[in-house]
């Protein structure tokens, strides 16, 4: 599904040049779980955004299911973006001024689902959730808890290929954490391709891939079956 | 998607009233400042259009100058309209319209003072559009002592009866009606409340070419064309006046256009009259296209402001959207939508504002009519289109407005804003600075502005005029109490508060009639144009006025029957090396002697220079109007008025008593000058008010953007002091380069309007001092409220914030 050719990202200021990806070459399947770890710098998130379609690589190749996308326009990658990529970010980053249901309606209404669609989708999506009761709430009135769950549903309405979470339990309890962590596995079980970056090892286990990024560069790559072999 | 984006604007109202309060009212403030002052531009442009021919209609005024005096005179001579008939085949009609004003009416029992008394010819029903209730048209005023009245006149003298065919008396002839007419519209640049048939003045046939005392309107034909006929216009002075000059003077057209002289005819499109002429004899005091202009430049001002402010308070909140544009954008919104959204936004703001605004109109414009005498409205249910027109206002200016911060806000990178990096472009800040810096420099035209009005309404208020002008009143005296006016004045002098009482034919401030005089036994006996008066022999006392040279008349004004008195102009427009006991010649080659020079004062308004100026000894045979001045003491004035009142009942046979106080009278000559500045004042206030709010906004932007960098210098050390120094600074630096941008703005727009005034106030640097000071203080103030509260914020929730 995912494809990158010595991916390279160089953060220019006046002054300094930062090499923040180095030759990375990545290959992820189709419904692949994939974690990415490395310590605070190491160019973790600028990989999570690059393929998420966020942000341009300097150089090197990126294929998005077989197709070269690292040249694509902002345009182009909104357009490839919001009919394939689901994000979750560790802030959750939930629009303060709408409510949970208009949060998790918020992608269909750019994708133009009709209205009729957009309810049926957002309620079968915040039942699976367990935020029903929920949905008149802004997201000030939930835990940290309920708001990613919130931010995963909508991540996940409309049903993306691939969802990448940036740290997604780094502002939560263990428990609440834990509950993350079980819908992130669930939905690779239904076969969404799922890629995340943490720190913590025992969220990467729950992951098939474990790749290690350290300085800009993928210096290891753990096949969880082999690691536990 | 509307909705949501609608949603979304909602609730950040309701969350943020404060910001939002402040935003909506100065764009409110604004546009309906625009409003009012648009309505007032429109009705001010309206003038005399209402007429079928308005386009076609011309006034012909003439300009000449006469030994260096150059009068310009709204009127012309009693043959001009048959003359332009007669001469001009591109005329298709003309008429002539003259004023006798102050006239007591009388309809049985019933008799009104009425200033609006008016002859003319009956073509003027072919020129004016004059819609007719009742009466024939055609012929009106065919007839001489036939008269048409305004519907309001008709109800005054004879309510629910019929008047058709009635008489009303004026002096000792009776008018008989023959028409009512509609109220002339407020918006014309004359008001006639009688038209009375101009066959009944026998001067209205007399061939003098030289004299102008009637209003001539003519008609051009459709396929005529103006510049043409302008040129053609002049062969009437070669013509027709030339003669007449020949025989008054004793020169000729080509002599006197030698010797310096000028003539020339003025053609004036009717519907330029009300903004444009300001004549001698204007039917009313007009209005001024220089205001117009400097309305729309306010309005447009106040707006921009407004504008202004609302990009600014965008762009300082952009840190709290910051997060909102990275998920949206995350999420799947193109750049396109979100500035959709941010437009849509402030369209809705806009909408909310135009709203608030019509609202704010209906409230305010009964006051604002009440003090321009208008009628200002918004016709919402004449005009169809007005609902879409408010619409598209509030969606220009939800443009004009909310395109810089839609760009803006929609460019930050989601990637950025999601990890909390700085999203401060270095672009954008430069971008706030010229726009504080453009809102400074307008304020600071418009401080300036303000206060050159206010200072020149204050000199002209306490110039000193050459007269006292305090503890004055002024008893108009018509009818019979031309015949008793002696009498009345020997009584009032009996009032011990009576200081001491004139009679005379023209009051200062008022319009004064000219006539030509020679020097008798100079070498070169030129004839003079000398403007003037007669008065009685307490004219000086009265008003204070400063003698000279020579003496005033004698009590017994029949002893200086063929005395003079001049003015100090005349003296030195005469041209004698000493002129008391020299002679005049005047009219009908009576001889007059100077006997005494007065200090020059100003008996015109202070519009005009101060003229040559003979004053006649007004005696038995009294002038057409006259006028009675009478000084009181300081004290106990209510006192002396009543005593003058017991005076004035016991000789004027049950005459009202109306008086009033000079100063009133003077005032009212520049009561529109005050009007138009008490305007001018308001809306410059509430351009720099709204100026302030958005101060106030962009203040908070700054310090919004600066509270890291305040926690981080609070850590190392710094005090509060220094932190509120260092933001304050920023501010008055913008305050200074705005001053010294809007100064030479300023100074070349007020000179150019103190232009209007013949005697007018100074430029003083300190006025500019002043609205640098003023705009100091203002930014200081403002400022200071938001930069105390960041500086003594704890650093440690400051480092926290970004």
């Amino acid at each position: 599904m995912i494809e990158t050719k010595n991916l390279k990202k160089i953060y220019t200021t006046e002054e300094v040049e930062t090499t923040a990806l180095n030759n990375v070459n990545l290959k992820v399947k189709e419904g692949e779980f994939i974690a990415i770890m490395g310590p605070s710098g190491c160019g973790k998130s600028t990989l999570l955004n690059i393929l998420g379609l966020l942000d341009n690589p300097s150089e090197g190749e990126f294929f998005f299911n077989g197709e070269e996308v690292g040249g694509y326009s902002e345009k182009q990658r909104t357009n490839l973006r919001k009919s394939n990529i689901g994000f979750i970010f560790q802030s959750f980053n939930l629009i303060d001024e709408l409510t949970v249901y208009e949060n998790i309606e918020l992608p269909l209404l750019y994708q133009k689902v009709s209205p009729a669609e957009r309810k049926t989708k957002v309620k079968a999506v915040m039942e699976k959730l367990n935020i029903l009761p929920r949905k008149n709430h802004f997201p000030q009135q939930l835990s940290g808890g309920q708001q990613q769950r919130v931010a995963v549903a909508r991540a996940i309405v409309t049903k993306p290929k691939m969802i990448l979470a940036d740290e997604p339990t780094g502002n939560l309890d263990s428990e609440n954490g834990d509950e993350v962590m079980d819908l992130l596995t669930q939905l690779h079980e239904e076969g969404t391709t799922i890629i995340m970056v943490t720190h913590s090892p025992s969220n990467a286990e729950c992951a098939q891939r474990i790749i290690n990024l350290f300085d800009g560069h993928i210096i290891t790559e753990n096949k969880k079956e082999e690691f536990h072999l | 998607m509307i909705k949501n984006y609608f949603k979304i604007a909602l609730r950040n109202i309701k969350k943020h009233k404060g910001y939002f309060f402040i935003n909506i009212m100065g764009l409110s403030l604004g546009i309906a400042s625009c409003l009012i002052i648009s309505l007032w531009v429109m009705d001010e442009l309206s003038y005399d259009r209402y007429h079928k021919k308005s386009d076609r209609i011309y006034r012909i005024a003439a300009h000449s100058v006469i030994q260096n005096n150059v009068s310009d005179l709204a009127t012309s001579c009693a043959p001009m309209a048959k003359t332009l008939k007669k001469e001009f085949h591109e005329v298709e009609e003309a008429a002539r319209i003259r004023r006798f004003g102050d006239q007591r009416v009388q309809y049985e029992d019933k008799f009104f003072k009425e200033k609006k008394w008016f002859y003319a010819d009956n073509e003027i029903f072919n020129v004016f559009t004059i819609p007719m209730i009742s009466g024939d048209a055609k012929g009106a005023l065919n007839k001489p002592y036939t008269v048409v009245l305004t519907k309001s006149i008709a109800e005054k003298y004879f309510g629910d009866d019929n008047p058709l065919g009635k008489s009303l008396t004026l002096g000792k002839s009776d008018y008989k009606i023959t028409g009512i007419i509609e109220d002339v519209p407020r918006n014309s640049h004359i008001h006639y409340d009688f038209l009375a048939s101009m066959e009944t003045i026998n001067d209205s046939r007399s061939p003098n070419f030289i004299s102008s005392n009637y209003h001539t309107y003519f008609v051009l034909k459709k396929d005529a064309s103006i510049d043409d006929f302008k040129d053609k216009v002049h062969t009437l002075i070669e013509k027709y006046a030339g003669p007449q000059v020949k025989k008054v003077m004793g020169i000729t057209i080509k002599q006197f256009y030698e010797s310096g002289g000028e003539y020339e005819y003025i053609l004036q499109s009717l519907t330029d009259i009300h903004l444009t002429s300001h004549l001698r004899f204007e039917h009313e005091a007009n209005g001024n296209i220089t205001y117009i202009y400097i309305f729309m430049i306010i309005a447009i001002a106040v707006l921009l402001i407004a504008c202004i402010n609302f990009v600014n308070l965008a762009s300082a909140r952009s840190l709290k959207r910051a997060r909102e544009v990275g998920v949206r954008k995350a999420i799947g919104s193109s750049r396109k939508d979100l500035i959709k959204q941010f437009l849509t936004e402030s369209f809705f703001m806009s909408l909310i504002a135009t709203g608030l605004a019509l609202i704010l109109v209906q409230i305010v414009l009964p006051v604002f009519n009440n003090f321009t005498e208008k009628e200002l409205n918004i016709p919402y249910f004449d005009n169809i289109f007005l609902f879409p027109l408010f619409i598209g206002i509030a969606f220009i200016i939800g443009l004009l407005a909310g395109i810089y911060p839609a760009f803006f806000l929609s460019s930050f990178k989601p990637v950025d804003v999601l990890k909390g990096r700085s999203i401060r472009k270095p672009g954008s800040i430069k971008i706030q600075n010229l726009l504080v810096v453009f809102q400074f420099s307008v304020s600071i035209i418009l401080i300036i502005g303000t206060m050159v009005v206010a200072k020149q309404m204050n000199y002209i208020q306490n110039k000193n005029l050459g007269f006292d002008r305090d503890q004055i009143i002024l008893l108009p005296l018509d009818g019979e109490m031309h015949t008793n006016v002696w009498p009345l004045k020997q009584e009032l002098s009996k009032i011990p508060g009576v200081l001491s009482a004139t009679v005379l034919s023209n009051l200062m401030g008022n319009n004064f009639g000219d006539s030509v005089y020679k020097p008798v036994g100079l070498e070169k006996e030129e004839k003079k144009l000398i403007w003037r008066m007669s008065a009685d022999s307490d004219y000086l006392n009265t008003y204070k006025i400063k003698l000279s040279q020579g003496r005033f008349f004698k009590k017994d004004t029949l002893k200086d029957r063929n005395a003079v008195i001049i003015n100090e102009k005349a003296a030195e427009s005469l041209g004698f090396s000493n002129p008391i006991g020299q002679k005049l010649q005047g009219g009908r080659n009576q001889e007059f002697t100077i006997i005494g020079i007065l200090k020059n004062f100003h008996f015109e308004s202070l519009q005009q220079k101060i003229k040559p100026l003979i004053i006649h000894p007004l005696g038995q045979g009294l002038s057409n109007s006259i006028h009675l001045s009478i000084r009181l003491s300081t004290n106990n004035i209510q006192e002396n008025l009543d005593s003058i009142k017991k005076v004035w009942a016991g000789i004027s046979n049950q005459q009202p008593f109306n008086y009033s106080f000079f100063n009133d009278h003077f005032a009212k000559i520049y009561l529109k000058e005050q009007k138009t500045g008490k305007i001018f004042i308001v809306f410059t206030i509430l351009a720099i008010f709204i100026a302030c709010l958005g101060l106030f906004a962009l203040s908070s932007f700054v310090i919004n953007q600066s509270t890291k960098e305040i926690g981080i210098r609070k850590v190392l050390g710094a005090t509060i002091l220094e932190i509120y120094s260092s933001l304050v600074k920023k501010f008055i630096k913008w305050a200074l380069i705005a001053n010294i941008i809007a100064w030479p703005f300023a100074y070349l727009i007020m000179k150019n309007w103190l232009k209007e005034f013949a005697y007018k106030t100074d430029l003083s640097i300190n006025l500019f001092l002043i609205a640098a000071l003023m705009t100091l203080l203002i930014a200081i103030v403002t400022v200071t409220f938001q930069s105390i509260r960041a500086a003594t914020l704890n650093p440690v929730e400051a480092i926290r914030y970004e």
